[in-house]
């Protein structure tokens, strides 16, 4: 799924339109050259690629590989007559953003932040450099004044949108009678199909993605619970494989720390936090499962 | 930063289950750690459920923040015009802004959400914040090398070290506690005194160490105390 | 110019290499054993002052004014009252001061005091209204001036007291130990009793390093009652050394199968060992005495004096 602001910037540039179909991969240096031409051989119009920008990419060199192909690709495909557009790529990648009039200037981001892109300056706000940003979004899940959002995934946004949960979760809790459990999943710990938004396919289990598991706000977890979601499972990546460096160890930190607080009315035990990697099939719907029988036998 | 400690959801339901029309109120100030909107957002959300499950379902939480609760003209401006049906406030800020908010709103009463527990800097590394400034009144940093023996010390002396002075480090066992004020474990700290030689002898003003300092005068740091604004 | 109130001020002045004892009374009302183990120093005839401790290691122990009083009292032992910071703002020690005064008491050894949470009360509010230093400052305020330290006259006869201080040969580096030697002195310290030593070379290089102070410095030792007492000193109280020719004998000691045997060896050991120690710090000019901790070990003391000789 293109996030909505990516996908509002490439409307605005005519590129795309309603009739779009939106596919997802970790990495599109991932996306073999034949699967494109079958998809034009196919009836496919046009193709939009956005790749990460080049020194942004996550896997060193996929981004540009990716692109190296596709610019060969877009020059054969000119030589058989194919219209120039039918191939095109846009390199895009979401940053963090600071709302300079909710900013006090606490700190918490510039500490926090990876890629050391945060500075605190006089008189006491808090300034991102575009440069160096890796749009990890820790530093949105620190912020106490809510001040700072990432592209596509503002608080606002992921807060409206585990609301939106309710009438279903209470539907599943009222008629199928089962606990309704929310997995928030760093996009690096788990790929889910090009198609589909999620794997596990059982129906009482409702998926959230986050750019990195350093992101998850003690406030989504708090608001799921508070919309009436059983359960809720981050699943991180693996230790020393985070794409960010220590992501995965700033989540299991607030993981620990939100959950001494929630042991305090008796939710403790209804949060958790795994550690997985796509690499190994079918993990991350093992701790789900395991998680689900967990919460069964309290 | 004025360190601040949360009171156990326990108490601060003690505090709030009589009432029904709840608002939390953060402090973008200066308390460590930073108690904003979020932390009164995620307040909200916890007493509301926490009362649910005490069996009290009328209880509403509402959340807000405010620039600064120890300013009284601040807090009745902005607070103000928030406080319609409410019947109860939770402050998040540091013991100056529960009071201030008590005097400006008299009406309504306001119960403490946090524990102030000391001035201190904003350390991060490993999580521990020391106790820097005790506000003593008389600062004699200029005497030392820029090391507080006031706060430092255990014993608080000014013509250390003392005999517990062991390679270096303090005797006195120096304890850190959990929210619930229980002793989690003991560190060993540098002894003060040793840091302000070793400080003066770079310095080159040994002078400043040798030099006798008779005793303080308590009248200026003991409470209660005030300064006028000029 | 100091001058001698007390019988321990006196010897010094006349030149005399003087003995002081340890004696420390515990947390009971009753003083018969600190009273025999008094008795004991005083018949040797050679201890001149023996300390009496103020809440030692902030155990909350009787009175040391109290005990100072009824030991003197009772035994005629010249004592040295242990006066501490840690429980007691500076009105409470001029008010104990006065009474220690009228008491006949004429020896004050000022300490700051170990800290409340090293003791068995660690809950106690730790007072440190004064340090050490600043204690001995009012004491010789009020002996050389007659006033407490904040400038009020005492009324009528001035108290008495000579001052003495804490001092330890042991710090890492001696410089900060001289500088606060230096210190004291400046403020009116007459005489300082040190930490304990075991190893002479220790005691040698702290006394050249304090010859140019002038007070009376007495060294500490601590004859151990057996191996485990030593070997406790060398383990588990940082900054002391001791020579692992004096552990290593004391444990040969400590493997005899007879009791009786293994005790007479020790006390024999103890004489041999710091009586060679006392004479030769008895060679530094700065070193006017030794103060002997045998807290609990008091029949050691004679024999161990009567070994050095002399005067």
């Amino acid at each position: 799924m293109i996030n909505p602001q990516v996908r509002e910037s490439l409307k605005k540039h005519g590129i795309l339109d309603d009739n779009s179909l939106q596919l997802y991969v970790p990495c599109i240096g991932r996306i073999p050259p034949e699967f494109l031409l079958k998809a034009l051989k196919n009836g496919v119009k046009k193709i939009v690629i956005v790749p990460c920008e080049s020194d942004k990419c996550r896997f060193n060199v996929g981004s540009n590989v990716g692109v190296f192909r596709l610019i060969l690709l877009q020059r054969l495909l000119r030589q058989i007559g194919l219209d120039s557009d039918a191939l095109f790529f846009y390199r895009y990648f979401i940053r963090a953003q600071i709302n300079r009039h909710k900013c006090i200037g606490c700190g918490n981001c510039a500490y926090t932040c990876p890629g050391n892109a945060i500075k605190i300056v006089s008189p006491g706000i808090a300034q991102i450099d575009e440069e160096s940003c890796l749009g990890c979004g820790a530093c949105v899940s620190v912020c106490p004044a809510l001040a700072i959002n990432l592209e596509g995934f503002e608080n606002d946004l992921i807060l409206g949108a585990i609301s939106r949960y309710r009438p279903l979760i209470e539907e599943i809790k009222v008629e199928r009678k089962k606990p309704v459990i929310a997995v928030f999943y760093c996009q690096w710990a788990n790929f889910p199909a090009p198609d589909k938004y999620f794997t596990y396919t059982e129906d009482n289990v409702i998926f959230f993605e986050v750019p990195c598991s350093s992101m998850i706000n003690p406030l989504y977890v708090l608001k799921a619970f508070y919309e009436g979601f059983d359960g809720i499972l981050i699943a991180a990546c693996k230790k020393s494989e985070c794409k960010f460096e220590k992501g995965n160890e700033i989540a299991e930190k607030h993981i620990k720390a939100l959950k001494d607080i929630l042991k305090q009315i008796n939710l403790g035990g209804k949060l958790e936090i795994c550690f997985v990697a796509p690499r190994y099939l079918g993990e991350l719907d093992n701790q789900i499962k395991l998680f689900i029988e967990k919460l069964n036998n309290k | 930063m004025i360190v601040v400690k949360a009171k156990p959801l326990e108490e601060i339901l003690g505090f709030l289950l009589p009432y029904e029309n709840i608002l939390v109120v953060g402090c973008d100030g200066c308390t460590q750690p930073p108690r904003g909107l979020r932390e009164a957002t995620l307040y909200s959300m916890l007493i509301e459920m926490g009362a649910k499950i005490k069996g009290k379902m009328n209880l509403k939480c509402k959340a807000t923040s405010v620039a600064k609760q120890c300013d009284n003209h601040i807090c009745s401006t902005t607070l103000g015009p928030q406080l319609e049906g409410v019947d109860a406030i939770l402050s998040l800020a540091c013991g100056v802004g529960v009071q201030t908010l008590t005097e400006v709103f008299p009406e309504i009463p306001v119960f403490p959400g946090q524990n102030t527990i000391f001035i201190g800097s904003q350390e991060r590394e490993g999580g521990i914040l020391y106790e820097k400034c005790k506000a003593c009144g008389e600062c004699l940093l200029g005497e030392t090398g820029g090391v507080c023996p006031v706060t430092n010390c255990p014993k608080g002396i000014l013509n250390g070290p003392c005999g517990g002075c062991v390679d270096g480090k303090c005797e006195v066992p120096f304890e850190v506690r959990d929210e619930m004020g229980k002793v989690v474990k003991t560190v060993t700290k540098d002894c003060a005194w040793y840091l302000i030689y070793q400080r003066l002898k770079k310095l080159n003003r040994l002078d400043l160490f040798r030099k006798y300092r008779p005793p303080r005068n308590r009248a200026i740091s003991s409470s209660p105390r005030l300064s006028e604004v000029v | 110019m100091v001058q001698a109130f007390s019988n321990l001020m006196k010897n010094i002045l006349d030149g005399k290499f003087v003995y002081t004892g340890e004696l420390e009374p515990h947390k009971s009302m009753d003083l018969s054993e600190v009273i025999s183990w008094a008795k004991i120093l005083k018949e040797t005839g050679k201890i001149v002052a023996a300390n009496v401790t103020d809440n030692p290691k902030s155990v909350g122990s009787i009175s040391s004014l109290v005990a100072s009083y009824i030991i003197q009292r009772e035994t005629g032992l010249e004592v040295i009252y242990q006066l501490r910071c840690s429980d007691r703002n500076r009105l409470a020690l001029v008010s104990d001061l006065l009474g220690a005064a009228a008491l006949g008491i004429r020896n004050v050894l000022a300490l700051t005091g170990d800290h409340p949470r090293q003791g068995d009360m660690p809950t106690a509010m730790p007072v440190y209204d004064l340090d050490g230093t600043q204690l001995v400052d009012l004491i010789h305020k009020m002996v050389y001036e007659g006033k407490d330290i904040d400038g009020n006259e005492i009324h009528g006869p001035r108290p008495q007291f000579n001052i003495g201080a804490a001092a330890n040969p042991n710090f890492k580096p001696l410089e900060v130990e001289v500088l606060k030697i230096e210190r004291k002195a400046e403020v009116g310290a007459e005489f300082f009793q040190t930490q304990v030593i075991f190893d002479v070379n220790v005691a040698l290089d702290f006394l050249d390093a304090v010859k140019h102070v002038k007070a009376a410095f007495l060294i500490g030792i601590f004859p151990p009652r057996s191996y485990a007492q030593a070997e406790f000193f060398a383990k588990h109280v940082p900054g002391v050394q001791v020579p692992a020719e004096f552990l290593n004998k004391l444990k040969s000691i400590s493997e005899l199968p007879d009791k009786k045997e293994r005790r007479r060896k020790i006390d024999e050991y103890n004489v041999e060992y710091f009586s060679d120690f006392i004479k030769e710090v008895k060679k530094k000019p700065s070193c006017k005495g030794i103060h002997i901790m045998a807290v609990g070990y008091p029949e050691v003391v004679g024999p161990l004096i009567e070994s050095v000789g002399g005067s």
